[in-house]
C-alpha cells in the first residue's frame, strides 16, 4: 500500500527517504499504519509532511470540488484539490478565495494544516478567516465534522495544526464576489527599511494586494518599493488562462548562479526597470500566484537548493530588529537574493498558527555555510524576542526552539493528546522537539 | 447520448472514477453509479452534479460479499432503463499467488468475473429486444499466465472469453459489445512502483473509451501499443518464458 520514495522540500534544503502512500478511497486512509503524515502539495519549504518515522499520506487523489453554494457563499472541496483549480472554477463564476498563498499547485489541505496568509493579511486575515467548516479522519474518532459549533476544540487544532489532528477529508470554504477581471498595480519607492515598515502600515487597510521588495546589499541600504494592487474591473480581460506548470522542484546542475555580484546586479536592473514602469495591469492568474511564472528564480539556486526565511517582528522592536540585521548583513555579508515584507494583524492567536501584529519578513538565501552563519545569528534574535515562526515556510526553523517562538505549542501538544486513544496517530519532526 | 443512461460498475476509483467524469461531460441523462462503499460514491456524486449538472444515483453494491447484490444491480438497470452499461470493476491483492485461499480466490474470482457474468446473463434477454451497450475491461496481466497475479489474471482471461461470447450471441440484434485490453494505468495501485512503460493517464484512457461509444463490437488494447508488446510476450517460447522473473 506504501512504497519509499524520495521526500522533499520545496527548496531542496531537506531531503528524506520515507514512505508515501496514495489512497484513492476512504477505507485506505483507514487502514493506515501506526504513525502517519498528512502530505498535500508537497510545497512547504519544511520537512512538516514527511518524517522518516511515519508514512506519509497524499492527498492527491481527493481532489473534487463537491459542492458551490451561492446563497450562502461557500464552496465544498476536498483537501487535495489545488488553488490552481479552485481559481479556475470560481472565476467563471465571478468568485474567489480571499486568502490564498502564491503557488499555485498547494493544496487546501495545505492551506488549512498551515493556516497561510494571502496578499494583504492586515485586511483579509490568514487562511482560518474563510474556513466554515472541515471533515477530519481522526484515528479515534472516525470521520468527524468540525467547525466552529461543532468539535470546537479540534477544529482550533485543526487549523495550523500541520497535519497532526488527522486526514482532512473535505472543507467548507468561503468564497467572495469578484466583480475584477485584473489588478491594477502602482508602486510606492523607500530608501530605507524603515521607509517601507512606515509605507505597508498606513497603505495595508487600502490596498488589497501589499508587499514590499528590497535591494539587498549593503551599499542600496535595502531601499526598493511596496507593490500596492488592486482589484480592477477592465473591458480587456487580461489571459488567465490555465498553465501547464513546470517542475519547480528542479534545480541548476553542481552550482548556485546567486552570489553577492550576480544578486546585486539583478537587482539593481529589477530596481531601475521597476523605476520605469511605476504601475501595471496584472492578470488575476499572476497576482494571486505570482510565483507560477518564476521557475527560474528556483532554479537558478542549484542543486544545494534554497534556505527560506520566514517570521513576524512585532511593532515595538521593529527598530532593534533593524538595527540587528544591518549589523548581521555588515558582518557576515550573507547572499540575500530576495527580501520581501508585509504588514500583519491578529486578535485571534491560537497554537502554532502563525499569526501575530506587526512586519512579516520573507527572506530567501541560497544553501551555504555562510548563509546559514547568518541565519543562526538571525535566529538568536528571533529566540530572545520570541517571534513567531512561520513552520510551514521556514526551511532553517530548529524544532528544539518550538517553545520559544510559540508560548502555546505545550498546550497544543496537550491538547493533542487527549484525542489519543490508541497506538495510531499522526506524527511529524515537530512532535519531536 | 442525451436520452440515454449509464450504469458504471467499480466507479470508486481508478478507471471507474474517470470514466463517470467523462460520460457526465458528455452529457447523457443520467448516471447510475456503483461501488462498495457509499462514502467514496457520495462525493464523486457531488462532483458531477456540480461540474456537469446531471443526475447521478449512488448504489453501494458489495459484489462478492453480498449474495444479492447482482439482483439489486439487475432490477436497478432494469427500473431505470439504462442502456450504457461499464465494468470496470476489479480487485487484486498482493498475494496473488497460485496456492491462494480459496475463500479468497473465489472472492476474486466474483469481483472480477462472475457478478460481471451473473449481471450480463439476466441482461441477455433485454438486450436482445432493445439497444444495450456492455463495457468489459480486461488486463494484459491475462495476455500469458505467470507465477504472480494468478487468480486475476484467470479471471481476466476467462472475463475476455464471457465477452467474446456475448458479442457473438448479440450479433443480430441493435445492442452491441466492447472489450478493452487495458495496459498499466496511472491509478493508486501504479503509484510508486518502477515499470519499463509509463503508466498511461486514466481520463485519456476514459476518454478515448467514451468517444467509441457508438461504435460497434470493439476488442481493443488501450494504449494501444499494448497489442504489439502482448503479441511479443504470446510469441516468446516457453523455455525461455519460464525464465524471466515477473
Amino acid at each position: 500500500m506504501h512504497f519509499d520514495n524520495n521526500f522533499t522540500s520545496f527548496g531542496n534544503s531537506d531531503t528524506v527517504k520515507s514512505k508515501l502512500c496514495v489512497p484513492d478511497r476512504i477505507r485506505k486512509i483507514e487502514k493506515f499504519s501506526n504513525t502517519v503524515i498528512p502530505y498535500g502539495g508537497g510545497y512547504s519549504y519544511n520537512d512538516i509532511s514527511f518524517f522518516r518515522k511515519s508514512v506519509s499520506i497524499s492527498s492527491k487523489k481527493f481532489n473534487r470540488i463537491l459542492e458551490f453554494n451561492e446563497q450562502e457563499g461557500y464552496i465544498e472541496i476536498e483537501s487535495g484539490t489545488t488553488l490552481q483549480d479552485i481559481f479556475f472554477f470560481l472565476k467563471k463564476k465571478n468568485f474567489y478565495l480571499k486568502v490564498q498563498p502564491g503557488f499555485p499547485l498547494i493544496t487546501i489541505g495545505g492551506c488549512i494544516a498551515g493556516n497561510v496568509h494571502g496578499k494583504n493579511q492586515f485586511k483579509d486575515g490568514n487562511f482560518n478567516k474563510i474556513i466554515r467548516s472541515i471533515r477530519l479522519f481522526n484515528p479515534d474518532m472516525g470521520i468527524i465534522e468540525l467547525s466552529e459549533y461543532k468539535n470546537k476544540k479540534l477544529f482550533d487544532l485543526t487549523i495550523g495544526g500541520l497535519g497532526l489532528t488527522g486526514f482532512i477529508i473535505s472543507a467548507k470554504i468561503k468564497i467572495h464576489r469578484l466583480e475584477a477581471s485584473t489588478v491594477q498595480n502602482k508602486k510606492v519607492f523607500f530608501k530605507s527599511i524603515d521607509e517601507a515598515f512606515n509605507i505597508l502600515k498606513n497603505e495595508a487597510p487600502k490596498n488589497d494586494f501589499l508587499y514590499s521588495w528590497h535591494q539587498t546589499s549593503i551599499s542600496s541600504n535595502f531601499k526598493g518599493f511596496v507593490n500596492l494592487g488592486n482589484f480592477k474591473k477592465n473591458k480587456r480581460n487580461t489571459s488567465s488562462k490555465k498553465k501547464s506548470l513546470r517542475n519547480f522542484k528542479k534545480r541548476l546542475s553542481f552550482f548556485t548562479f546567486y552570489n553577492n555580484a550576480t544578486v546585486m546586479l539583478i537587482q539593481k536592473i529589477f530596481y531601475y526597470k521597476s523605476y520605469l514602469f511605476k504601475t501595471y495591469t496584472a492578470s488575476l492568474y499572476n497576482s494571486f500566484f505570482p510565483l507560477a511564472s518564476k521557475w527560474l528564480y528556483f532554479y537558478f539556486y542549484g542543486k544545494a537548493g534554497l534556505i527560506e526565511s520566514q517570521f513576524i517582528i512585532p511593532e515595538k522592536i521593529k527598530e532593534d530588529f533593524i538595527n540587528y540585521f544591518e549589523s548581521q548583513v555588515k558582518k557576515n555579508r550573507p547572499t540575500i537574493v530576495l527580501l520581501s515584507i508585509k504588514y500583519f494583524k491578529t486578535d485571534n492567536y491560537k497554537y502554532l498558527r502563525f499569526d501575530d501584529s506587526g512586519y512579516c519578513i520573507s527572506i530567501n538565501l541560497p544553501n551555504n555555510t555562510k548563509n546559514r552563519l547568518f541565519l543562526n545569528y538571525m535566529y538568536s534574535f528571533l529566540k530572545n524576542n520570541k517571534c513567531k515562526v512561520n513552520l510551514t515556510k521556514d526551511s532553517y526553523f530548529k524544532h528544539k526552539n518550538l517553545n520559544y517562538h510559540f508560548p502555546d505549542s505545550k498546550k497544543f501538544f496537550q491538547s493533542l493528546d487527549d484525542y489519543k486513544k490508541t497506538s495510531k496517530q499522526f506524527l511529524s519532526k515537530l512532535n519531536f522537539k | 447520448m442525451r436520452n440515454k443512461t449509464a450504469i458504471i460498475i467499480g466507479a470508486s476509483s481508478g478507471l471507474g472514477r474517470s470514466l463517470s467524469i467523462e460520460l457526465a461531460k458528455s452529457a447523457v441523462k443520467k448516471i447510475i453509479i456503483c461501488s462498495s462503499d457509499i462514502r467514496d460514491l457520495i462525493p464523486l456524486k457531488k462532483h458531477i452534479e456540480v461540474l456537469h449538472n446531471i443526475d447521478v444515483i449512488c448504489s453501494e453494491q458489495k459484489y462478492g460479499l453480498d449474495k444479492d447484490a447482482v439482483s439489486k444491480t439487475v432490477k436497478l438497470i432494469k427500473d431505470l432503463k439504462v442502456n450504457l452499461i461499464y465494468f470496470p470493476i476489479g480487485y487484486s491483492c498482493e498475494d496473488n499467488l497460485a496456492n491462494m485461499s480459496t475463500k479468497m480466490s473465489q472472492y476474486i474470482m466474483d469481483v472480477n468475473y462472475f457478478c460481471i457474468l451473473q449481471i450480463c446473463s439476466a441482461l441477455h434477454k433485454m438486450a436482445l429486444k432493445k439497444q444495450m451497450l456492455f463495457v468489459g475491461f480486461g488486463s494484459i496481466a491475462a495476455s500469458r499466465g505467470r507465477s504472480n497475479n494468478v487468480i486475476y489474471s484467470s479471471s481476466k482471461r476467462a472475463l475476455k472469453s464471457f465477452f467474446e461470447s456475448l458479442m457473438h450471441s448479440l450479433r443480430k440484434v441493435d445492442s452491441y459489445v466492447q472489450f478493452y485490453d487495458l495496459g498499466y494505468l496511472n491509478t493508486s495501485l501504479a503509484e510508486g512502483k518502477t515499470k519499463i512503460f509509463r503508466p498511461a493517464d486514466i481520463d485519456t484512457i476514459a476518454r478515448t473509451i467514451v468517444s467509441n461509444i457508438n461504435k460497434k463490437d470493439i476488442t481493443m488494447y488501450l494504449p494501444s501499443y499494448w497489442f504489439i508488446v502482448v503479441t511479443i510476450i504470446r510469441l516468446i517460447p516457453n523455455y525461455l518464458f519460464k525464465k524471466i522473473n515477473f
